[in-house]
């Protein structure tokens, strides 16, 4: 009699153990990505393979980290994705080394061609791209709901808030001020509608290239001397030669000495448009409050 | 029969000649010896392959050989660029030309071995010699167009005045009849009469055997080696030319003149 | 009769040419605008006129200029390239020459700036310690064109060693590619060990005018004039070479160490284009191509009316590609190969209708 029962309990356990997890198992999540495409998955992606380094790093902001099995060769945050087996890069990817990695979820952006070739080979590829900060919110939110991150929007409210901090801890006096972000010497700007420009008008100064040239204009170098910026921002690969320009040493920026140079790191956690915005945002305030007297400092 | 009063305009002394590279070496000439005397018309007969070209271009000093070459009795080699290009003219067989050049620049450049710089304007006794050359060649009034428009008789001509315009003393020509119907092959037969009676010495590759019977002397040639040498009005010659062609031609006199006829 | 009508065509180039530069004086990142006017009157205020005269002696007047001259070096190039080679297709281009320049500006930035993509050493951040290919520095400018210098003239002789001489068309144009890919390959793989240079010098071997300074400008001017004294000296030369090896030969000519001096100035013109503007194509080929087909005339004349040609041609592109979008630029590649090549294409078009009409 007593095995009966015992027998019973444990039958009803399992019952309603099954009962339990069956919904999780038993609901598949459509992702739709930014293609178009939708793709199914039965349950939580466990392998992932990131091409494209903003996408890495949102996997890690969610602490979904230890999912990700492998990366492109420019994801380089946080350290410890250096350790992961690199697939090549984002535009060129190694389809061998991602099929070896057994993933059940490539990430991509929407500029690989490589797409079509992984899924034809079984592999589920969502295809994801952040150009705006909306983008990164929105790319947040998705990839939080496929990988049943309890309250994605949590992380992206962090996020936001560290841009408006870095926003409010600039001084009212450098409101205005007229910033020039130049990301490749061709001169290539960064506009308004980029996310740097976006970046910056979140941080209340003013981009001089305005929104009707386009996100990454290439320029007439005499715009920027009519312009005269009075602070420049630049990678440390392009400064190289910049004061020397023709006609650059009557820029203000130039003549008060109120350059930014990031180095490469810094450099790449600017130009990413990913969940670092809010250190982005605080490495351009601090450039900004270094350069609000004249006191001619070259580094941030 | 020939008189030795003094040094002859060309001498060639044993030349060998190997042409081609690794295992498609040829000899195209084979210890050939030859004695050009002035004031001579020689033409420079025989078959495909005979060497004709070969020996021709080491006369004027373009092929590197085994053996040497005296121009006025002094080695090839030792004289100097401009003196040997004033003594001794060249005229090639397919040789490129310029389209966009002027005639008259053409020929003008058959000058340039008497120009002492590059960058002077042409002297009267250029000018002058460019008109005579273009003149005996019948293309005086081209001198204005340019060499791209003519065809392959007029250029063949304006080359040639180009290489008379040299006023050297020997003049080299390979296959200079190409591309010339015969009332301008006879112009240049009377040319070249002309300019050995006026004491030049013209040597002449000719694949037209009835033309070439009018020169003074003939050099028949067979793989690379130089079968005869002789007046082209003794019978020996005759004999030594259709032997050379395997009998497959009769050498006869017509109407005053030697001709070459296919045997049908 | 030859004669004036070669003059009349280079007062025609060169009256082109000043309109032009008076055109590109005008034209900036505002588009067209009226210059005489801030020299006749001042402006309304005194900053105003004193900023537009910086921006017209600082930048407008020298990056016109340079443009200018890079054209009127390539159009030499291009036209002795064309007479060197007997070929109307050669340019410093299809002769690997360009490629070969571009290699040599390559290896002098990465020898010159430090690697410090292949070292890793992030804590360089001193941005004094790299030199820019942009660099308005006499001395590095100087360093840039030797090196692009010796790169053309290595091109050039592994294209004469390839195709063994000039006597094939065919294969003196294809060892001209291969050697142009493969030192273009070589300069990408240099690159990838420098990140740093690598990103400089992106926009910089699409071809650009954009940076092009005093020092550039006056470079590029004093080895064109430097040229156009050699190209006159040895123009004769040249004629006699179109004769023929043998031809030229016997007319007393040192082929060999006259073909070495052509090959020198070639490989300096490209050179030195190459080393201010990076690699625009088309200006070589279309400028002599362009003069042969409006008169006939001897070497000297034709490589220096070429130059004339290219420098008008490079100059109405640069205007162009600063003036079209403006304040927005399109590279000046894209405009050189429009212009050049919708001419060529317009020529072989007439030229064949023309023989089509005498049949």
């Amino acid at each position: 009699m007593r095995i009966l029962i015992y027998v019973w309990s444990f039958l009803r356990n399992g019952f309603l153990l099954a009962a339990f997890f069956s919904p999780v198992c038993a609901q598949n999540i459509t992702v739709v990505d930014d293609r178009g495409v939708s793709v199914t998955f039965e349950h939580a992606p466990k392998r992932i393979v990131s091409l494209l380094p903003s996408l890495t790093e949102t996997v890690c902001a969610l602490d979904q980290c230890h999912r990700l099995v492998g990366v492109d060769r420019y994801s380089d945050f946080p350290k410890m994705v250096q350790r992961l087996p690199q697939v090549g890069g984002g535009l060129d990817p190694s389809v061998e080394a991602i099929v070896a990695l057994r993933p059940d979820l490539v990430l991509i952006g929407t500029s690989t061609r490589a797409a079509d070739h992984l899924r034809t080979l079984g592999l589920n590829v969502v295809a994801l791209d952040t150009k705006t900060h909306v983008d990164v919110e929105r790319v947040m939110i998705k990839i939080g709901q496929l990988l049943e991150v309890p309250d994605p929007h949590k992380v992206w409210r962090s996020i936001d808030a560290g841009v408006s901090s870095a926003a409010q801890s600039l001084p009212p006096s450098l409101r205005g001020t007229r910033v020039y972000y130049e990301v490749d010497p061709g001169p290539y700007a960064a506009g308004e509608t980029s996310f740097i420009g976006e970046t910056l008008t979140r941080l209340g100064v003013k981009n001089i290239v305005s929104a009707e040239l386009g996100a990454f204009p290439k320029l007439n170098p005499e715009f920027v001397v009519r312009a005269n910026p009075d602070l420049i921002m630049v990678g440390q690969r392009s400064a190289v030669g910049m004061t020397q320009r023709p006609g650059w040493s009557r820029i203000s920026a130039v003549r008060n000495k109120k350059i930014c140079v990031f180095p490469a790191d810094q450099s790449n956690v600017l130009v990413r448009p990913g969940p670092r915005m809010a250190e982005a945002a605080q490495i351009m305030a601090n450039c900004l409050s270094t350069h609000s007297s004249t006191t001619g400092l070259l580094k941030p | 029969m020939t008189t030795l009063n003094h040094t002859p305009a060309l001498l060639a002394h044993k030349l060998n000649v190997t042409l081609g590279q690794g295992t498609e070496k040829i000899l195209a000439l084979d210890d050939v010896s030859l004695m050009f005397v002035d004031g001579r018309w020689t033409s420079i007969v025989g078959p495909n392959g005979a060497g004709k070209s070969t020996l021709l271009k080491c006369l004027a000093g373009l092929l590197p050989h085994q053996g040497s070459v005296q121009l006025s009795g002094r080695d090839l080699m030792d004289w100097p660029n401009r003196s040997r290009a004033r003594k001794l003219s060249w005229l090639g067989q397919n040789e490129p030309s310029s389209d966009d050049l002027r005639i008259w620049d053409v020929v003008m450049l058959g000058r340039l071995p008497h120009q002492s710089s590059w960058i002077a304007a042409p002297s009267d006794a250029d000018s002058v010699a460019v008109e005579r050359a273009l003149r005996s060649t019948h293309a005086w009034e081209w001198r204005e167009r340019s060499l791209g428009q003519l065809s392959g008789g007029e250029r063949q001509r304006v080359l040639l005045a180009r290489a008379l315009a040299v006023e050297a003393d020997i003049l080299l020509m390979d296959e200079p009849l190409a591309n010339l119907d015969p009332p301008h092959q006879a112009d240049w037969l009377a040319l070249i009469g002309e300019l050995v009676r006026q004491g030049k010495t013209v040597i002449s590759v000719l694949h037209e055997i009835s033309m070439a019977l009018h020169a003074d002397e003939m050099v028949i040639m067979s793989q690379g080696r130089v079968v005869h040498q002789g007046l082209c009005t003794e019978a020996v010659t005759h004999r030594s030319l259709e032997a050379v062609f395997d009998q497959r031609i009769a050498v006869r006199a017509f109407e005053g003149q030697l001709v070459a006829l296919p045997k049908i | 009769m030859t004669v004036r009508s070669t003059v009349l065509l280079a007062l025609a180039v060169i009256v082109a040419t000043f309109a032009l530069a008076v055109l590109g004086l005008s034209v900036g990142s505002t588009g067209l605008e009226n210059v005489v006017k801030y020299w006749l009157s001042p402006a309304t205020s005194i900053d105003h006129a004193s900023m537009a005269r910086e921006i017209i002696w600082e930048i407008r007047l020298p990056r016109t200029l340079g443009a200018w001259a890079a054209g009127a070096l390539l159009g030499l190039a291009g036209a002795l390239a064309q007479g060197l080679f007997r070929n109307p297709l050669a340019d410093p281009f299809l002769l690997g020459s360009a490629s070969g320049a571009s290699l040599g500006v390559a290896i002098a930035l990465v020898v010159l700036g430090g690697g410090t993509g292949l070292l890793g050493n992030a804590s360089m951040i001193s941005s004094e310690l790299s030199v820019s290919v942009f660099s308005s520095n006499v001395w590095v400018r100087l360093g840039l064109t030797g090196a692009a210098f010796i790169g053309a003239i290595l091109a050039v002789f592994l294209t004469l060693l390839l195709s063994r001489g000039v006597g094939h068309t065919l294969r003196l144009l294809l060892s001209g590619v291969i050697v142009g890919v493969v030192l273009g390959a070589a300069t990408h793989l240099v690159l990838l060990f420098s990140p740093d240079v690598l990103q400089a010098m992106q926009s910089f071997i699409l071809g650009s005018t954009v940076f092009v300074g005093w020092t550039s400008a006056i470079l590029m001017v004093v080895v064109w004039c430097f040229c156009c004294v050699a190209v006159w000296l040895l123009g004769r030369v040249l004629d006699g070479l179109s004769l023929g090896d043998a031809t030229a030969f016997t007319l007393g000519l040192p082929v060999a160490p006259m073909r070495l001096a052509l090959v020198l100035v070639l490989a300096l013109a490209t050179g030195t284009a190459v080393a201010q503007t990076g690699l625009i194509a088309f200006v070589g080929l279309a400028a002599p191509h362009l003069v042969r087909s409006l008169i006939k005339t001897t070497s000297t004349n034709l490589m220096l009316l070429a130059s004339l040609a290219g420098g008008l041609l490079l100059l109405a592109a640069d205007i162009l590609a600063r003036g079209l979008i403006a304040p927005q630029e399109l590279p000046v590649g894209v405009l050189t190969a429009v212009l050049g090549g919708g001419y060529l294409l317009w020529l072989m078009h007439a030229g064949s209708a023309r023989r089509v009409g005498t049949l």
